[in-house]
C-alpha cells in the first residue's frame, strides 16, 4: 500500500437543483487524510449527485469543490491523479478481459495486476470475458481497478450493491487499508459498512417535500 | 496513455465483428448493386461511379457513428475516461483512431475492387483512394463530434446524427467526387485533393477538443 501526500478535499457551500427541485442547498465539508465521510439519505435524495459534482462530472448550481485550495474544475488534471470514482455503472468493457479492464484504465504492470486479480479471488477469471462475469464479480474487476489506480481520493457510489458476504469483506477491508495509508473515502450505501476502529462522518440528505 | 486506450479500442470492436462488418458489407452491396441495376453503358457507369462510391461510403459510416461513445455511455467507461489524468481531447482522438481503423481503413481497401464494377480507368481509381483517405478521417472525426453531442440522447440519436452531421459533409462529398470526376476527364485534380486535406488538418486540429468538450456536457444529465 502506497501512503499518499497531505491533502484536502474541500466542499464549499454547494447547492444543487435539478428540475426545479433542491436537492441540497449550502453543503461545506473538508476532508483530510485518513477520513471517511458517509452520504446516507433515501432514494432520489441526491447522494448521487452531490458524489457526481465532488468526482468533477456535475457542475453545481452554486458554490465549488476545492482540492488543496484550487477549484477542482479549473485544473482537472491534478485532481484526476488523486481520484478514483466508481458509479453506479461498473464502468467494465464487457467485451474484454479483467486483465485487460485493468490495464485500460491503469498504468500497473501485468504482475501487479496478477496480484490484486488473486487476491480479489478472481485469479481464475483473468482471462474470462467480463460478459461472462456476474455483476458480484464485476464490481470485483472494479475493485480491482480502484487498488491498482492507487489514487488517494476514493469516491465510491453504493460500493456494496450485488455482493456476497465474503465480497463485502473484501471490500470493507480494502476501505479500511486505504484509510490507513492515509487515503480519503467518501461513499453512499444503503447497507450497513462496518470500518471498526475508524470513525466515519455522516451527512444525511433529506427529501423535503415540495409544498 | 494514448496508445494503451487505442490498443484496447481497437481489441474490443474487432472482437465483435459484427460491428465492423456490418458498414463494410452495406457499402459493398451497394456499389455493387448500382452497376447491376444500371446495366452496361461504360460511359454512364464511369460518369455516376465517384458520386456512388463516395454517397456509399458516407452512408456506411452513419451506421456506425451514433454507436461511436453509446456503448461507453452505457455501461459507465465513458466516466472513468473522463475522469482520467491525460488529457480527454487525446484519449477522444485515440478512440476515433480506433473507429477509423476498423471501420473506414477496411472500406478504403475494398473500394479499388468496387471500381472495378464501375470500369473505372487506373489513375482515377488512384485518386478516388486518395479522396478517400484524405476524407474518411473527416467524415470519423465530424461525425465523432455529432456522436458526442447526442450521447445522453437515447433512441433519437440515430435520427439526430445524420441531421446535423450531413451538412458539414456535403464539401466534402463535393471535392472529393469533382476530384475523381475531374481526374476522368484528364483534368488537373491538386486543387481539390488540396481543399480535402485542409479539411482534414481542421478535423484533426478541432474535432479532438470540441468532442472532449461535448462529452463533458453530455455527462451532465
Amino acid at each position: 500500500m502506497p501512503t499518499f501526500s497531505t491533502s484536502t478535499l474541500t466542499a464549499q457551500s454547494l447547492s444543487c437543483w435539478r428540475d426545479e427541485r433542491c436537492l441540497f442547498e449550502n453543503l461545506s465539508f473538508e476532508l483530510r487524510n485518513g477520513q471517511a465521510l458517509q452520504i446516507s439519505g433515501e432514494n432520489g435524495s441526491g447522494k448521487s449527485s452531490l458524489l457526481r459534482i465532488l468526482a468533477g462530472l456535475l457542475t453545481p448550481t452554486e458554490g465549488e469543490v476545492l482540492f488543496n485550495e484550487s477549484a477542482i474544475l479549473e485544473d482537472r488534471s491534478s485532481y484526476y491523479a488523486q481520484l478514483s470514482y466508481l458509479g453506479h455503472l461498473p464502468g467494465i468493457k464487457a467485451g474484454l478481459t479483467p486483465i485487460e479492464n485493468c490495464s485500460l484504465t491503469t498504468q500497473a504492470d501485468k504482475k501487479h495486476i496478477a496480484a490484486i486479480l488473486k487476491e480479489l479471488k478472481l485469479q481464475e477469471y483473468g482471462d474470462v470475458l467480463c460478459q461472462q462475469l456476474s455483476a458480484g464479480q464485476q464490481r470485483r474487476v472494479a475493485l480491482a481497478r480502484l487498488l491498482l489506480q492507487q489514487r488517494a481520493i476514493w469516491l465510491l457510489d453504493e460500493p456494496l450493491t450485488a455482493l456476497d458476504v465474503a465480497g463485502r469483506e473484501l471490500w470493507q477491508s480494502s476501505m479500511q487499508q486505504h484509510l490507513q495509508a492515509g487515503g480519503m473515502i467518501i461513499f453512499s450505501t444503503h447497507q450497513t459498512l462496518d470500518l471498526s476502529t475508524i470513525e466515519v462522518k455522516t451527512i444525511t440528505l433529506l427529501n423535503e417535500s415540495p409544498f | 496513455m494514448f496508445y494503451r486506450t487505442l490498443y484496447y479500442h481497437l481489441k474490443l470492436i474487432l472482437r465483435t465483428p459484427g460491428e465492423w462488418l456490418n458498414p463494410l458489407l452495406f457499402f459493398v452491396m451497394v456499389v455493387s448493386l448500382f452497376p447491376i441495376a444500371i446495366g452496361t453503358d461504360k460511359n454512364l457507369l464511369v460518369a455516376i461511379a465517384p458520386g456512388v462510391i463516395w454517397v456509399a461510403a458516407l452512408l456506411a459510416s452513419l451506421l456506425s457513428l451514433p454507436q461511436l461513445f453509446r456503448s461507453d455511455y452505457l455501461d459507465g467507461s465513458l466516466e472513468q475516461l473522463l475522469l482520467q489524468p491525460t488529457a480527454l481531447s487525446l484519449l477522444v482522438a485515440a478512440k476515433i483512431a480506433a473507429h477509423w481503423f476498423t471501420h473506414q481503413l477496411p472500406l478504403i481497401i475494398i473500394a479499388p475492387l468496387s471500381a472495378l464494377f464501375f470500369q473505372l480507368p487506373a489513375h482515377s481509381c488512384w485518386v478516388l483512394l486518395l479522396t478517400l483517405l484524405l476524407g474518411t478521417p473527416i467524415l470519423s472525426l465530424f461525425g465523432g463530434i455529432m456522436a458526442a453531442l447526442t450521447v445522453s440522447l437515447r433512441g433519437n440519436a440515430n435520427i439526430l446524427l445524420p441531421l446535423l452531421l450531413l451538412p458539414l459533409l456535403v464539401p466534402v462529398l463535393i471535392f472529393a467526387t469533382g476530384a475523381v470526376f475531374a481526374s476522368e476527364q484528364h483534368l488537373p485534380v491538386s486543387g481539390e485533393l488540396a481543399i480535402l486535406a485542409a479539411f482534414a488538418v481542421l478535423a484533426i486540429g478541432i474535432a479532438p477538443w470540441v468532442i472532449a468538450f461535448a462529452l463533458r456536457i453530455g455527462v451532465e444529465t
